[in-house]
């Protein structure tokens, strides 16, 4: 790989990084932090702070992990690292 | 080892076709322990019979997979397809120390044991950006190995050591403690012994083969677990609401729970870890609960 085809891989993997952490970070930890308030909606029998924890930021994951995945194989095609 | 690459070749192009005579026979055993037991057959042998049967299994294709390359051993050649990979993390998710380590953990903490949960998944999202890809294009085999290279040194190996232990140690403790459980209830042996000899059914399974035998091994567990999940829960969700998708049924189930709870009286307190933990020890054969 030429050096600033490598730098620019590297930005853009970066980049999609960070957003995973932060998108990461939020339904790991800051959306946990209201559950008393979330508890008050309730959505077919599921109090939502609950729910958050036992499906809903799990769900939010696995389709974080897909579009990741859809993502950096797209930027790996793009500069010529991809795995066949 | 020519032969073993052979058959392999041969096995890994016919993966699909294996892995659903493999299902059919799963299912055709279940029926066949259905008639014995509705013929009167008593639980004990039925036990021992789905304990030997899923073992014998296990071991023979944990044999069959057995290798001397260090790749196989280590990382099953790299070469396993997605789809059987992630069946064979799914078994290991959905192994003793969930069914009855999380579970248990659930009733004696409530909400908080939910953060397990979380840190489980939430894991792979954080090894799917920080670690596996990395790790792969690398080559390494295990993750100090990894990070000594990338950061040079043995400071970097020590602290993922550290790391890897102490995560490893409270996932594997639930493990066997749920392995020694298990197989006192269905053998009917002391908790002390059967711990020893579930230890003895994973040894059989995965030591000659490594990653590669417990990945397949993994595979075939995966089929039974799934349709040892989905069955009960799809059942229940279907007699208590009408609806066979339990994932969405059990928030309506919770608040009947709730709502019998506080019409028998039971408050915090008498819900108390104590209590949950007391009623959740496993017990010996002799009948006197173990500490």
């Amino acid at each position: 790989m030429a050096a600033p085809d490598r730098v620019r891989y590297w930005e853009k993997t970066r980049n999609l990084m960070i957003i995973m952490m932060v998108l990461w970070a939020i339904f790991s930890f800051f959306i946990h932090m209201f559950v008393g308030s979330l508890n008050n909606i309730v959505i077919l029998g599921f109090p939502l702070g609950f729910y958050m924890a036992a499906q809903g930021s799990l769900i939010v994951f696995v389709a974080m992990l897909f579009w990741f995945a859809r993502k950096q194989n797209a930027i790996d095609v793009e500069h010529g690292v991809a795995e066949d | 080892m020519a032969v073993a690459k052979g058959a392999g070749g041969d096995f890994m192009s016919n993966l699909g076709r294996v892995y659903t005579i493999y299902t059919g026979g799963f299912i055709a055993f279940i029926v066949a322990m259905a008639i014995l037991s509705a013929v009167g057959v008593p639980n004990k042998i039925i036990g021992y019979f789905f304990m030997g049967f899923t073992i014998v299994i296990y071991a023979a294709i944990g044999i069959l997979s057995r290798t001397m390359e260090v790749g196989e051993y280590y990382v099953a050649g790299r070469r396993v397809p997605a789809i059987y990979n992630g069946m064979a993390t799914g078994a290991d998710w959905m192994s003793g120390a969930s069914f009855v380590g999380m579970a248990g953990t659930l009733y004696a903490l409530g909400y908080d044991g939910l953060a397990f949960v979380l840190g489980w998944t939430g894991g792979y999202v954080l090894v799917a950006i920080l670690v596996a890809p990395y790790l792969r294009k690398f080559g390494a085999y295990t993750v100090p190995d990894f990070l000594s290279a990338r950061y040079g040194g043995n400071l970097a190996r020590f602290i993922g050591v550290i790391v890897l232990m102490s995560c490893s140690f409270t996932y594997v403790v639930a493990q066997i403690y749920a392995t020694g459980i298990i197989s006192a209830r269905f053998l009917g042996i002391d908790f002390n012994v059967a711990v020893y000899v579930g230890l003895a059914g994973i040894l059989v399974c995965s030591m000659l083969g490594g990653m590669r035998a417990v990945t397949w091994t993994q595979v075939a567990q995966y089929i039974v677990l799934i349709i040892a999940y989905l069955i009960p829960a799809i059942w229940m969700s279907t007699v208590k609401t009408g609806v066979p998708l339990p994932q969405l049924m059990y928030g309506q189930a919770s608040q009947g729970i709730g709502a019998l709870e506080t019409a028998q009286g039971f408050t915090e307190a008498s819900t108390s870890r104590r209590s949950a933990m007391a009623a959740t020890t496993p017990r010996t054969s002799s009948g006197s609960s173990s500490a």
